[in-house]
């Protein structure tokens, strides 16, 4: 469970070593970081992520399952979360691979400093608070897409695509007003502004 | 005068009593004398007549001596007188008559006295047979039986005269020269025996000749060819007047016999030759532990010479404690006819004359002389060979030691990221302990517990360093025990987790129940174990289905042995490896040396067990490991260690 200080965000980590675990959780402790920990992916997977800035100190050699396929079960699920891997010598392929796949970063075991770690635990944290935020913002405009009626809809993906009310009536068969009177409608349930706007999110407008 | 032979017939009783007696002294084929005391014969009827072929006329009135006695004119008066006063007495003796015309006749007579009229002896009647022709015919018989034994004696009995012609050969020359005829009589010995012979024993006829025994030993040309081994005998033959007639000869042939001397000295000087020069040492003893005979090579083996210890005690050649309890071994045989060393032969120390020990290879036969009962011992010195199996057994160490430090290299892996575990620990626990005293915030009681996880983690990492430690140790340095194999196994497994992990093999384990105990040295059975397993891995290193590790170990009480099996679900051995498998510098692969299998077996085998490859019934390899042990709590050992 997370501990008290969530402001920054909450380093959740995934070793099979007790030792390793817990002289993590007591250095993210020191650095002001919120810890979760858990011994194995399994019992990671087995849990519900808080919808807040997260970091995944994610072991990669463990016995069942390790690393990169916990690595590969978080991507089917959707899961955003970066993950910094921590490596033992002999693994860097491995750990390239995860990179490749997707992953911050990785640390030598045992040989990363703090400053190391830190940093990149705190990258990894902001980077999902942007991550997190993008995502809210998505659902916010999906929420008033959705407000949209059919016609309204119709219109605001035809003046995204750059057309003139005039081409617009034509194309939809109706008078250019009705075109203008939908635009102005679909413009303020949007809450937006400038058209520029509305062109940036021509791809949120796409067939339905 | 008793009768007149020339009184015939008077006609009165006394004249018919008179003739009576007359036609019987006349007409009877007994010899009749009468002699008086002088010994003139009075009376001579007519069977003495014709006996002697003189007449009455002849002889009557003279004395005896002159016309019938041989030699009797010879004889003096006192003689005479002798010879009459015996004949007075009754008896019988047996004498010679002279014959006018023949030989001399041998009678028997039987005597007596007459009386005279005045009842004194006054004439001595005789009356005698002729004995000559039955003694003759006596001899003769008696001469044909002796000729009839003589000839069928095996031996060679010959009468030579002296000018070597034959008087009489037996038969048995017949046989022996090949003769035609049996009768050689007349020949001369030499056209009978052949010159060769003839040349040869001539000396000793010449001796006999010169009237003394001699005997020849010696071959002699064989008249059909060859020769043969004869022992001749001759004697000189006498005549009645003892002079040397002749020559006896009595031979004997003694080839056969002389052969098997000749054999048995050829064999005895063989069993010598060997004896002195074999290159064990021979050493007799009888009964009581005295040395008989000592040769040559055991000199050598104990710095003695035979000659100063021949006459001692053999356990002047023994260490203590078999010096004194000698005596009791060999009593212990002759009572029971158990050995301690007869009949299986042994590996003992001896003593030699420096005091110094000496390794030997011993080996003892019992044997029987004239009922004396003695024994032969075998001694080989070994102390080469022990050298050089102690030489062999510390090569095997070393090969052993520096195949453990080869093997290491299959372990870098895994050690690294064991020590890894612990040290990221204790620096992670360190750094934040840094971090909160640089916030100024680190409370005692988290500082010691933050160097207790400390402590706890590079003791943790000391013994990973410890179990490579005890892998890569000199053999030398640990002194065969009593170890569980499961134990063994285990601690190899442990050694070897973190290559298992990665090479995601799943082990399957089936050991003892109860546990067993062999007298092992553990660094190098563990060494064994991991070479086998650390193998088995690899193999499967490339399999694509299941990766399975099986060990499986089982007490078999009859064999008083743990049989371990190690078997994966690789491609197995194939064919063509299989003979060179166990070969030194043999490998499969690529960065391989090939002394794993090797040395696996050379170790396995000085333990007394065995190490057998095969492919198990799944198609992976199969490796049957078997070490001498004992059941734990069954109480006794197996054998002698």
């Amino acid at each position: 469970m997370p501990t008290a200080k969530a402001e920054q965000g909450t380093v959740v980590i995934v070793d099979d070593d007790d030792a390793i675990r817990d002289g993590l959780t007591m250095l993210m402790d020191a650095a002001g970081l919120a810890t979760c920990s858990f011994a194995s992916g399994q019992d990671l997977l087995a849990w519900t992520p808080p919808d807040e800035p997260m970091c995944l100190l994610l072991d990669l050699c463990m016995p069942g399952m390790n690393g990169l396929e916990v690595q590969q079960a978080l991507q089917a699920r959707d899961w955003e979360i970066p993950i910094v891997f921590l490596t033992a010598h002999g693994e860097v392929s491995s750990a390239v691979q995860a990179v490749k796949n997707g992953a911050l970063g990785f640390l030598e075991k045992p040989t990363f400093t703090r400053q190391e770690l830190l940093e990149l635990v705190r990258q990894a944290i902001t980077h999902h608070h942007e991550t997190l935020q993008r995502r809210t913002e998505s659902l916010q405009i999906y929420e008033r897409i959705a407000r949209l009626t059919q016609r309204e809809l119709e219109v605001a993906r035809l003046v995204a695509q750059g057309l003139a009310n005039k081409v617009i009536a034509i194309e939809l068969d109706i008078s250019e007003r009705t075109v203008e009177v939908h635009r102005s409608r679909s413009m303020k349930k949007l809450e937006l502004r400038q058209v520029q706007d509305l062109v940036r999110l021509e791809h949120m407008l796409g067939p339905s | 005068m008793p009768y007149q032979s020339t009184d015939v017939g008077s006609g009165t009783s006394e004249g018919s009593d008179q003739a009576l007696l007359q036609a019987l002294v006349e007409y009877s084929q007994l010899l009749i004398v009468v002699l008086d005391l002088d010994g003139r014969v009075i009376s001579f009827n007519r069977a003495c007549e014709m006996l002697s072929g003189l007449s009455a006329a002849e002889v009557i009135g003279k004395p005896i001596w002159a016309t019938l006695i041989p030699g009797g004119e010879a004889l003096t008066g006192k003689e005479r007188a002798q010879d009459i006063a015996e004949s007075r007495l009754t008896g019988t003796f047996v004498n010679q008559w002279l014959t006018s015309d023949g030989p001399q006749r041998l009678i028997h007579w039987r005597n007596t006295e007459l009386l005279g009229p005045d009842g004194k002896p006054q004439w001595i009647l005789g009356t005698g047979i002729d004995i000559t022709f039955q003694t003759h015919a006596e001899r003769e018989s008696t001469a044909q039986q002796l000729k009839k034994l003589v000839d069928t004696l095996p031996s060679l009995i010959a009468h030579l005269d002296r000018d070597f012609h034959i008087r009489f050969a037996n038969r048995s020359h017949q046989d022996w020269f090949g003769l035609d005829s049996i009768d050689q009589t007349g020949k001369h010995v030499r056209d009978m025996i052949g010159y060769g012979a003839f040349k040869i024993l001539k000396r000793q006829f010449q001796e006999a000749l010169a009237g003394r025994d001699s005997t020849y030993r010696g071959p002699v040309p064989f008249a059909r060819g060859g020769r043969r081994f004869i022992s001749a005998t001759c004697m000189p033959s006498r005549d009645e007047h003892d002079d040397v007639d002749g020559i006896y000869v009595l031979a004997i042939d003694i080839t056969e016999q002389e052969r098997l001397r000749r054999e048995l000295s050829d064999e005895l000087r063989r069993s010598r030759t060997v004896i002195h020069h074999a290159l064990d040492g021979i050493i007799i003893i009888d009964k009581r532990g005295i040395i008989q005979h000592f040769n040559p090579a055991a000199e050598r083996i104990f710095g003695h010479d035979a000659a100063s210890v021949i006459g001692r005690k053999v356990g002047m050649l023994m260490p203590e404690p078999d010096r004194s309890r000698h005596d009791d071994y060999i009593r212990h045989y002759l009572d029971t006819g158990e050995g301690r060393i007869i009949g299986r032969g042994r590996e003992v120390t001896g003593c030699r004359r420096d005091g110094s020990p000496v390794e030997l290879n011993l080996a003892i036969a019992p044997f029987t002389e004239d009922d004396k009962t003695f024994f032969i011992g075998f001694v080989r010195d070994i102390s080469e060979q022990k050298t050089a199996e102690r030489r062999s057994r510390e090569h095997l160490q070393e090969l052993a030691h520096l195949d453990r430090r080869a093997g290491l290299n299959d372990l870098t892996a895994g050690l690294a990221h064991e020590l890894s575990q612990p040290l990221t620990a204790i620096r992670t626990t360190a750094e934040a302990c840094l971090t909160l005293i640089e916030q100024g915030q680190l409370p005692p009681d988290s500082l010691e517990r933050a160097l207790q996880q400390v402590s706890l983690q590079a003791a943790r990492a000391g013994e990973i360093i410890q179990e490579v430690r005890h892998f890569l140790r000199k053999g030398d340095e640990t002194a065969p025990g009593s170890h569980d194999p499961d134990t063994m196994i285990n601690s190899v497994l442990k050694l070897l987790s973190h290559e298992i992990e990665t090479a995601q093999v799943k082990v399957v384990r089936d050991l003892n129940d109860p546990i067993c105990q062999c007298i092992a040295n553990r660094v190098q059975i563990e060494q064994v174990f991991f070479n086998l397993i650390r193998n088995a891995l690899q193999a499967m290193a490339e399999t694509t289905g299941e990766r399975k590790l099986a060990i499986e170990s089982r007490f078999d009480p009859d064999t008083a042995s743990c049989h371990i099996t190690i078997s994966d679900t690789g491609p197995g051995i194939a064919e063509a490896h299989f003979e060179r498998l166990f070969e030194p510098f043999f490998t499969t692969r690529p960065d391989g040396l090939g002394q794993g299998l090797s040395i696996c077996r050379s170790i396995v085998e000085q333990h007394g067990g065995t190490l057998i490859a095969g492919n198990g019934p799944e198609g992976g390899a199969c490796f049957t490991l078997v070490l001498p042990c004992i059941k734990e709590g069954s109480g006794h050992a197996n054998g002698e260690g």
